[in-house]
């Protein structure tokens, strides 16, 4: 064994550190599988083709908040319908609304700042919805929801924040995005570079490991509809037994709704705040509860320690009985009939479920 | 702050140790008061409020201490008996009342209110630290100190939160050393190598097989049932997340502490090799054992009673550490089963004296047999120790044994969980621990160097470039995999 002097030996496990990071950094940021250090090509490119009222095909790991940046930047008319809110919101889609001009600007894990910041984008622009569904999830008032995507687009937030409260507009805070930095050395992205790049070598004739237009709205692969709605390929492609194990891993680790124990009130003022506001501007709200699976909703609100999830609906109703907007659905299944195989998982209700909440007559603002 | 997380690897480390040699250049009672400074911004980075209590903690000890020398015998005594109990109360307080209110509501159906107490991060340790000082300066077995020292005794970060619960005898000596403000190059190459190998534990080998333990934990609190398989594959996941867990803090433990020119005492040597429960406790948590032996086991009689009274006072002992690791009725029960098994282990020995014919105790198959006895006691305590509550914890039991029906299956690749386990256990079992590998040992441990000879040939610790580059694979591993931080299991106690 080569002998090093004392003083070498921390140079060199020093040096090793170094070198393995610096490579592991050179690879995630070359090959970027989620788009992370470019500076929001790939969102903008998704952006126009949904401006030519195509769908776009085979998408994935990119920044949905970015992507509606980039969709309102370049909007030219009004949108009459507007949908805000997560992942469980994204099965609602235009034909529901015919013959109104709509769009689904739902983003993954949308917190309470994405509300105000997605819907500033459009107030910017000038361009004011008849009617915004608010799609709330109850991790919306859960101050440990870990949801800090929305930081992405944080000036919007705040500059909608000052317009609400009337203030002096607030500068935000300087935003390092420490995510990207740690996704720079993280196993788990370098994990996802490499195979990537394993997937190109493979894919090298056909290339399809990019995002192309498509006429279809389903197919085998991701598709982010010229409406915003989503189609996720994943979910359709999954068994009975696979949306099982989806729900049952659902109640270990539910969803942005560890350590939920109040409601943060900073986020249901604000989310009071920001209906009155629309009120104001003559926009009708909808509040839109998607359900969750009938397993887990039993597991989380009737038998496990969740009930708070039922108190922030309790709170909702209250909110729209007070300010007479309607709501539509429950995060109790049972109350819209939705039932077991209706869902992809533990929490998305698929689009037979959206559609029947929707096309109720009446709101079931009372239930 | 978390050992295992960017912040403090990348920040607040480099920042302390080029601080701390700087500041010894100037002068060594500035070295420790940036060794101080740097101690409580770590621990007041969960929590900034929380430092009034460790800093009130260490001025009141410290005082109580001083005023020792000042009184005589029935003040003293008197002295005493106010520091630990205010040391006790403060304990108490943080850590038991919500659990002595809930207790009397749920027997008494009255309905007493106490908001929810925030636990002080490492408030076990510290206290228990402190006792031993101030006993200790009442019998007059302390030299006197200063209060920087005191402070840095009490806060010095790589054991403040977790353990080693460190004797005054052992760390307080070391600061007066000429050697303890010097750059020792042996020192920062063996202390990041053994850092390394702890940050691998556990951001690798816990925080890896913990998925399987989680899972099988989680479902039984929300009170579904599994199969016998699963049960069994997420209580040794869980003995071994707790394992290398532990062990890997330790080793970060004593690592960080020789970068700073300070012998940590061995915390955890191969607990799950031991041949009984005896020597279990000899192995694990060492320095948890040894104070409750030397500030309770033996003031409440030890062994010079009788065998009953003996036996009483291992039972008492062992509720009372098992009531030290949280306030709940898992952990009292958890202890008494530890207790039971010691009182046992104990009984056994006397009657094997007694009985005419010898066993070999040294035969490979019987220390193998019983080994595995002895691990599948600790691990029944342990499915106890992690249960939410008694019903939870007898479900699991239950289904262990086969004595429930389940009604879901694949909760995990049971073939993936058991590859894991079957890995893990042969590191456990068939490999040196880290003190082995490198070679670190206490003075007077000349029984572990000896037990590793045939090792020593092969693979032990030398500053050359296979270890050089090994560690930096080691550490740069594990930084990868930082992404997905996760606390350690001891920070709760």
């Amino acid at each position: 064994m080569i002998n090093i002097s004392e003083k070498q030996y921390p140079i060199l496990v020093v040096s090793t550190i170094l070198l393995i990071m610096l490579s592991a950094g050179l690879i995630n940021y070359i090959i970027d599988p989620a788009h992370l250090y470019r500076g929001g090509t790939y969102e903008h490119g998704i952006a126009e083709l949904l401006h030519q009222e195509k769908n776009v095909a085979n998408v994935s790991n990119y920044d949905e908040r970015l992507l509606q940046k980039f969709y309102v930047e370049s909007l030219e008319n009004k949108k009459k319908v507007l949908v805000l809110g997560s992942s469980r919101s994204m099965q609602i889609r235009s034909e529901l609304f015919k013959p109104y001009s709509f769009f689904n600007s739902s983003v993954s894990g949308c917190s309470e700042e994405d509300f105000l910041a997605i819907f500033y984008m459009f107030y910017k622009k000038g361009f004011v919805p008849d009617k915004v569904i608010l799609g709330i999830d109850p991790w919306v008032f859960n101050e440990n929801s870990n949801q800090t995507r929305w930081r992405v687009i944080q000036q919007y937030y705040y500059d909608m924040l000052s317009v609400i409260d009337q203030k002096e507009k607030i500068k935000s805070p300087s935003n390092l995005n420490s995510n990207k930095l740690k996704q720079l050395v993280s196993w788990g992205y370098l994990k996802k570079s490499l195979l990537l790049l394993l997937s190109r070598q493979q894919n090298k004739e056909n290339r399809k490991f990019g995002y192309y237009p498509i006429n279809d709205d389903n197919a085998d692969v991701t598709i982010k509809r010229s409406d915003g709605s989503l189609y996720e390929a994943g979910y359709e492609r999954w068994t009975t037994d696979e949306v099982n194990k989806k729900v049952f891993e659902f109640t270990i680790k539910p969803y942005s709704l560890q350590k939920f124990n109040i409601i943060n009130m900073k986020a249901k003022d604000n989310i009071e705040k920001f209906i009155l506001f629309l009120k104001n501007l003559n926009i009708e709200v909808i509040i839109f509860l998607a359900p969750y699976h009938p397993y887990v909703y039993k597991y989380l609100v009737q038998s496990g320690d969740k009930k708070i999830v039922a108190d922030v609906e309790s709170s909702l109703r209250i909110l729209a009985r007070v300010n007479n907007i309607s709501i539509k659905g429950s995060y109790d299944p049972s109350k819209n009939n939705c039932i077991e195989n209706e869902f992809y998982d533990g929490m998305h209700p698929q689009e037979v479920c959206v559609n029947r909440i929707f096309q109720e007559k009446s709101d079931n603002n009372n239930q | 702050m978390l050992f295992n997380s960017y912040v403090f690897i990348l920040f607040f480390l480099p920042v302390s140790l080029i601080g701390f040699y700087i500041a010894g250049k100037k002068s060594r009672e500035l070295a420790i008061l940036w060794l101080v400074i740097s101690s409580l911004f770590f621990y007041g980075w969960w929590n900034p409020n929380l430092l009034s209590i460790i800093i009130s903690s260490i001025l009141v000890n410290y005082f109580i201490s001083q005023m020792f020398s000042v009184y005589k015998k029935r003040a003293r005594h008197i002295l005493l008996v106010i520091g630990i109990l205010l040391n006790l109360a403060t304990l108490s307080y943080f850590k038991y009342a919500n659990f002595f209110v809930d207790n009397i509501n749920q027997f008494f159906f009255t309905s007493l209110y106490l908001e929810k107490i925030i636990l002080p991060l490492a408030i076990s340790f510290f206290t228990f630290q402190q006792i031993t000082y101030l006993v200790d300066t009442y019998k007059n077995e302390t030299i006197e100190h200063n209060f920087l020292h005191y402070c840095l005794f009490v806060t010095f970060f790589p054991q403040l939160i977790a353990g080693p619960i460190v004797h005054h005898k052992e760390m307080l000596t070391q600061f007066t050393k000429k050697i303890f403000y010097k750059i020792d190059i042996n020192n920062i190459s063996l202390g990041l190598t053994i850092f390394s190998i702890g940050l691998f534990k556990k951001v690798i080998l816990a925080d890896g097989i913990s998925v399987y333990s989680i899972a099988m934990f989680n479902v039984a609190e929300y009170g579904l049932i599994l199969n016998t398989s699963e049960y069994w594959i997420g209580a040794v996941a869980y003995s071994l997340q707790l394992y290398f867990d532990f062990s890997g803090y330790s080793d970060m433990a004593i690592g960080l502490g020789l970068l700073f020119g300070v012998r940590l005492p061995i915390n955890f040597n191969s607990p799950y090799k031991s041949v009984n429960i005896i020597e279990f406790w000899q192995r694990w948590h060492i320095t948890l054992s040894r104070f409750l032996k030397d500030y309770l086991y033996i003031p409440l009689g030890g062994n010079r009673y009788g065998k009953i009274k003996k036996y009483r006072n291992l039972m008492f002992t062992m509720l009372l550490g098992g009531l030290w690791h949280g306030a709940g009725w898992t952990f009292i029960i958890w202890g008494c089963l530890h207790g039971i098994y010691l009182v046992i282990n104990h009984a056994w020995h006397f009657i094997k004296i007694q009985i005419p014919f010898k066993v070999n105790s040294y035969s490979k198959t019987l220390r193998f047999f019983s080994m595995f006895i002895t691990f599948l006691a600790i691990l029944v305590g342990w499915v106890v120790f992690r249960s939410e509550n008694i019903d939870i914890a007898s479900t699991i039991l239950l289904g262990m044994l086969g004595l429930i029906d389940s009604n879901y299956h694949e909760l995990f690749k049971i073939s993936k969980a058991v590859f894991g386990i079957v890995i893990l256990l042969s590191i456990v079992i068939f490999m040196p621990n880290t003190q082995q590998f490198v070679g670190y040992f206490q003075e007077n441990d000349m029984k572990q160097s000896q037990n590793i000879q045939w090792f020593a040939a092969v693979a032990v610790w030398k500053p050359n470039l296979y270890w050089g580059i090994l560690t930096g694979i080691l550490m740069s591993l594990s930084i990868l995999f930082l992404a997905r931080e996760s606390e350690f299991l001891y920070f709760q106690f």
